[in-house]
């Protein structure tokens, strides 16, 4: 029997290959690995476990955790018995965890450890339809008596003990699984509303991982990484269906903090990333370049323009005169492998960015070294990806062409709608919702594109954020954002401007590489705020705007900005949790400082309510200033 | 709750010149409790932890060990029966990995000799492989993984506190002393190793003795306090009785109006 | 940009604790090992024994300063009487293989083990005394060894105390020229030298590096100081031991002029310029105290002969003295430039590529 859920291909995989290495966790100093086979026992005890304590199918199963083995055994576990697997993100506070793990009607809560334990513990008057958390490490767990409680091995011991009394009975259950199975239910997030459960089913996996094979053609015994939050698709498309479809190896990382080691450990053979690790992988190479002694210095800043060079023309597909490619070689031997090998992209043959536009001077840095970077797009709504640069195929600013199996085209508004196998099953008892997305089959992705001369989509920004100023001039904030947060001094920036004369930015410096910068320039600081508020900062800041306004077309350049006393920040409401700016709220929010940068002033005052890690609040007053920038005359 | 007595310290008295550190002191510490020694600054408090680790050796009186009299056994000799302690000013090996220190650490628990060492793979690979599994437990538990293989020279004063106390972990220890473990640290890293050092008593029943100057977090973790001054023991308690005790008050105000 | 670290990970804590952990540093440390057993094939071929002859000696002084480096350079335990040591280890090899017929690889064991026993000996005052007092306490060692050698003719065998051994046979072989004693020595070298790589990152090495950064600290993790210290001292020893006793049979006789002060002064050097703490430092430092004078030696030479027409054999006064001049002024230049010694220089340059093109 073909295998159509994945559980299905799980079994598969331990009966075909066993003793390849499934998956790999970094723990205790090294690698520890798990084959097909073991990796199929611990899904399996876990599964008859849950089965054990009640979990029947159609059953939710919330996930609160970092990526670990235990999170995918729990998520093929509850997909085994006909259940869902929920994962949350793990950095979500008690009130966003309330909602959601209340919505899903999720039974169970698998919480990795203590301090998420805690935070379930703490609204569980309002969950009454959890019937058990399950905590995956004990580490200071050994005083909690809540009968709620139960640890993941305990369970697994249960799932033994049920698997001795009905032998056979994990099989039955994996081969009762049915293609239209909700695979997964994974809540977006979304800049508007409250967070809605998308519904996917197995079928939907299997044909977008069928779809992404096609082009990538990924092999067993390839390696990635699995460090991107559980609750983001992108994750179960990777970690969780195309490892289990294809049978590659996944490696969680040690620790949150040490992913950037782990990745150069593993030097994975492919690796998606959202734009702000791609980012700030740049700006560490500019800061550590700087800091590099005059003759690696010399040799970076001779051949990197090289490596741009090649990566243009290879992209625009024109041919490398002899010269060109010899100093190309020496690029390659002198720079751009050995920039790889610190970065851990020795061996990658396919990176990816995916979830917001990348600036193009950083895509094309990583193409400069040799790192075949590629834009990916896509929804939850459609299984994570629909579009991607083809390896021969790749273009600046594009998204790519859809996957084989998927049908994209443009509604008369520009608004980019898709059909095909991957379209999701709806949004969890939300009806209403789900009419509104998908209408004849077609999903509605809510963003606006256009396809240019060569095939390729193009997104510009969510079509309801496409807005214009006063005249007329249509600007899409997101993309004047994009462009401003290529440089290593901004993380954060909100363009506004609907409805008034010019376009004007409020900014998040980056606090590590401007502290860097002002250490070097002895700009004495002391917090965040009091940072952002030098004038020499300013001064800094104003020189990387007018470097993007030169970018701009004049009408929509930036003429005011203002630096922000504090991040933007997802506890606080005003960005998600995937980093994309709730543009009404932070509009509503800041609405004085918005004044203020279409007023006739200099500085704004701001009083501002902080919460602090331990729920402590403070307020603080502070006067922020606002800067004119010189409109430039457009270089492009 | 009366566990027995596992550190006895009976009546010890210690001289330096013509000074009294330490004037007849007499305490017992319970298998699994917390116990804080406190005191002003001079009031004979890592005097008393040096002799229970046997660096000074008491003129009078005497210390036992589960029963056991240690009053003149040598400090390796007291820890490999089961003494772990930590310093005011950190005594780590700095040029070392945070990894080698913590297998330091492990040195009273390992066998290898000369000759098994030289040659490596046998009995003394086996050795160092389990050894390290243990060592990383104290890794996982105090989050240090990112420093590993970092020296531990290099690391922040914070950190290079909490691998001291990993080093004392490490061994397992019936006692663990810590001498002014919150010395130095801002209220964050404060908050942290109280946590630490709750957290260690909790999930290995570990006996700690611990000694501070400052009353502050101490009174939070302790389950019984000590108070010193000018070397002799003024007040033994819970933190709530000794905080009311009016001799503690006045040892306290009294060392800070002279500051 | 060569190195490779990217896809090295560790699945198991015996790869994670190698010694050469990282395919390049692997390929290197075989590399030389092959480059070392093949070396005496191009150099027989050119019949060249001399240049033999000097890697022999290079090799035999590597064992002795590798055994004074951990002493010194892990235990941080200074000693000006390597020389004695070995003394002890050539006498007993050269007693026991003429007055007992003991074939060479007994000789040499029991040179090494009587070494330790007196290593020992002398190491007790370690235990009272440190830094330099400790140092002149090991030069007495130094001194009552050398007298004793030479007065008791039981030892000495008498005649300007100097013993005649035969040619070392192995399996019928003969080790009769440069290249034989080559393997010899190179054998023992390999063994001492992995030895000591392993000795010094296992749990005895550990508690010599205690010792020696903070002793007060090495106790309250239980290091009980005086085994320890007298196992620095019989390692080492017994390193100087092997080292005096293939010397020995290298030379076909045992002499106490081979083994004076002013070697023991010698080797203190090798391992101050090749690093102290660290067992490819010795090596280095062996490497450049025995060749460097050579060097100078062909460059005067070279330079009189070639330059001025003068002949070698007018200049070899001058030679002998302007050859200690720059030898000292080039100790006094390095130790000013890297206080660390060749080890640290080579770990620099190895940083500097391993970093590559960062600087951090």
């Amino acid at each position: 029997m073909a295998a159509k859920t994945l559980p299905q291909f799980l079994v598969r995989n331990a009966r075909d290959f066993p003793h390849e290495v499934a998956i790999r966790e970094k723990e205790y100093g090294i690698w520890q690995q798990w084959t097909w086979a073991q990796y199929l026992q611990e899904v399996r005890d876990f599964a008859l476990g849950l089965v054990a304590l009640g979990f029947n199918a159609g059953d939710k199963l919330a996930i609160l955790s970092d990526n670990r083995p235990q999170v995918y055994w729990a998520m093929v576990a509850a997909q085994a018995v006909r259940g869902t697997p929920v994962p949350l993100y793990q950095d979500s506070i008690s009130r966003e965890l309330q909602y959601v793990i209340d919505h899903s009607d999720a039974v169970m809560v698998l919480a990795e450890d203590q301090e998420q334990v805690d935070k379930v513990l703490e609204i569980k008057e309002h969950l009454p339809k959890v019937r058990k958390v399950i905590y995956d490490d004990p580490k200071g767990m050994r005083h909690y008596t809540d009968p709620l409680l139960t640890s993941f091995v305990a369970v697994q011991e249960a799932g033994r003990q049920l698997a001795r009394q009905r032998p056979g009975l994990f099989e039955e259950l994996v081969a009762a699984g049915q293609p239209e199975d909700v695979a997964l239910m994974a809540y977006t997030s979304g800049t508007t509303g409250a967070p809605k459960g998308a519904m996917l089913s197995h079928a939907n996996l299997v044909a977008a991982i069928a779809g992404l094979q096609e082009i990538e053609r990924y092999q067993r015994g390839d390696e990635t990484l699995a460090y991107l939050p559980p609750a983001w698709v992108g994750d179960t498309f990777w970690s969780l269906a195309a490892a289990l479809i294809v049978g590659f190896t996944v490696n969680c990382p040690e620790r949150p903090e040490t992913v950037q080691e782990n990745i150069r450990e593993i030097a994975p053979h492919f690796l998606v990333a959202p734009p702000r690790i791609w980012e700030n992988l740049v700006s560490q190479v500019q800061v550590r370049m700087e800091d590099a002694t005059l003759a690696k210095r010399w040799i970076y800043n001779r051949l990197l323009p090289v490596g741009f060079e090649v990566a243009r023309r290879r992209m625009e597909k024109r041919p490398l005169s002899l010269p060109l490619r010899l100093l190309h070689a020496l690029g390659e031997f002198f720079v751009f492998g050995p920039l790889r090998d610190h970065l851990g992209f020795r061996r990658i043959r396919s990176a990816y960015t995916g979830g917001a536009p990348l600036g193009p001077e950083v895509f094309l840095f990583f193409r400069a070294i040799g790192v075949n970077l590629k834009q990916v797009y896509g929804q939850t709504e459609i299984s994570g990806v629909s579009c991607i640069h083809r390896d021969d195929d790749v273009a600046l600013g594009t998204v790519g062409k859809p996957f084989p199996n998927v049908e994209v085209q443009l509604t008369e508004e520009g608004e980019i709608i898709a059909r095909g196998p991957t379209v999701f099953l709806g949004y969890y008892k939300n009806p209403e919702a789900t009419a509104n997305t998908v209408r004849d089959g077609w999903l509605y992705s809510g963003d606006a594109g256009f396809f240019d001369a060569n095939g390729h989509l193009v997104v510009i920004d969510r079509a309801k954020d496409v807005t214009s100023l006063a005249d007329g001039t249509k600007f899409a904030p997101q993309f004047i954002e994009n462009k401003l947060k290529f440089s290593p001094y901004i993380k954060e920036a909100v363009a506004v401007g609907q409805g008034r004369p010019y376009v004007a930015a409020m900014i998040n410096i980056d606090m590590d590489n401007v502290g860097k910068w002002a250490e070097r320039q002895h700009v004495a600081y002391t917090t965040y705020t009091d940072l952002a508020q030098k004038p020499q900062v300013y001064e800094l800041i104003a020189r990387e705007v007018e470097r993007v306004n030169r970018d701009l077309p004049e009408t929509t350049q930036i003429r005011r900005f203002v630096l922000l006393h504090k991040e933007l920040d997802a506890d606080d409401e005003e960005i998600t949790r995937t980093r994309k700016v709730r543009r009404a709220f932070v509009a509503k929010k800041y609405e004085n400082i918005i004044e203020a940068l279409y007023a006739d002033v200099a500085e704004v005052p701001v009083k501002s309510v902080i919460t602090y890690q331990d729920g402590r609040q403070a307020t603080i007053e502070t006067k922020l200033a606002i800067w004119n920038v010189e409109t430039a005359a457009v270089s492009v | 709750m009366a566990a027995e007595v596992v550190l006895s310290v009976r009546d010890v008295s210690k001289h330096f010149g013509g000074v009294v550190a330490v004037n007849g002191v007499s305490l017992d510490v319970r298998r699994g409790e917390i116990v804080s020694v406190i005191g002003p600054n001079g009031a004979g408090k890592t005097t008393l932890l040096n002799m229970i680790s046997g660096f000074y050796h008491p003129e009078r009186g005497s210390i036992w060990l589960e029963g056991r009299d240690i009053t003149h056994l040598s400090p390796s000799r007291i820890a490999a029966l089961g003494v772990a302690r930590t310093f005011q000013n950190i005594a780590l090996f700095r040029g070392m990995t945070v990894l080698d220190n913590l297998m330091l650490g492990r040195h009273i628990h390992m066998r290898t000799g000369v000759l098994s060492a030289m040659l490596r793979y046998g009995p003394a690979l086996r050795e160092e492989m389990q050894q390290r599994r243990i060592v990383e437990d104290i890794i996982d538990f105090l989050e240090i993984e990112p420093l590993r293989k970092r020296p531990v020279g290099a690391l922040p004063y914070g950190l290079q506190k909490r691998v001291e106390l990993g080093r004392a972990l490490a061994a397992h220890p019936k006692v663990l002393l810590l001498d002014e473990p919150m010395g130095g640290m801002n209220v964050e890293e404060k908050e942290d190793m109280a946590r630490f050092i709750l957290d260690v008593n909790e999930e290995w029943g570990t006996t700690i003795v611990l000694i501070e100057h400052d009353m502050g977090v101490v009174m939070d973790i302790s389950q019984r306090v000590i108070v010193l001054d000018l070397g002799e023991k003024i007040a033994e308690g819970t933190p709530a009785e000794v905080r009311t005790n009016p001799q503690v008050i006045k040892a306290y105000l009294g060392a800070k109006a002279l500051q | 940009m060569i190195n490779r670290e990217a896809g090295v990970f560790h699945t198991s804590y015996e790869s994670d604790m190698a010694l050469y952990a990282l395919p390049l540093a692997k390929i290197t440390a075989w590399g030389m090992v092959a480059l070392l057993v093949l070396l005496p094939l191009p150099l027989s071929l050119l019949q060249n024994e001399h240049l033999m002859s000097i890697v022999n000696t290079i090799a035999l002084a590597a064992i002795g300063a590798i055994g004074l480096n951990i002493l010194v350079g892990y235990t941080g335990q200074i000693s000006i009487g390597q020389g004695a040591f070995m003394m002890v280890g050539g006498y007993t090899a050269a007693i026991l293989s003429t007055r007992y017929g003991m074939p060479f690889w007994v000789g040499i064991l029991a040179g090494g083990a009587m070494s330790a026993l007196v290593g020992v000996l002398f190491g007790i005052p370690s235990l009272r005394i440190k830094g330099l007092y400790l140092a002149i306490a090991t030069l007495a060692a130094q001194l009552i060894m050398e007298w004793t050698i030479n007065h008791v003719t039981w030892i000495s065998g008498g005649a300007q105390s100097s013993i005649y051994v035969q040619n070392p046979t192995v399996f019928g072989w003969e080790l009769d020229n440069e290249f034989r004693r080559y393997y010899l020595i190179l054998v023992f070298f390999l063994l001492a030298y992995f030895a000591a790589q392993n000795l010094v990152r296992s749990r005895v090495g550990r508690a010599f590096i205690a010792i020696r950064d903070r002793d007060i600290a090495a106790e309250i993790i239980g290091v009980n100081i005086f085994k320890y210290k007298l196992l620095a001292f019989a390692v080492s020893s017994f390193y100087a031991g092997v080292a005096g006793a293939l010397w020995t049979y290298y030379l076909r006789i045992a002499n106490y002029e081979n083994f004076t002060l002013v070697v023991s002064i010698e080797y203190l050097a090798m391992i101050i310029i090749g690093g102290l703490g660290s067992v490819l430092g010795a090596v280095l430092g062996a490497i450049f105290i025995k060749l460097f004078p050579i060097a100078l030696d062909l460059t005067v030479i070279g330079i009189s002969e070639g330059i001025f027409g003068v002949r070698y054999g007018a200049v070899a006064d001058f030679l002998a003295n302007f050859q200690l001049f720059v030898f000292g002024a080039l100790i006094i230049v390095f130790l000013i430039a890297e206080p660390e010694g060749l080890a640290r220089m080579w770990e620099n340059v190895k940083r500097y590529f391993r970093l590559w093109p960062f600087s951090y």
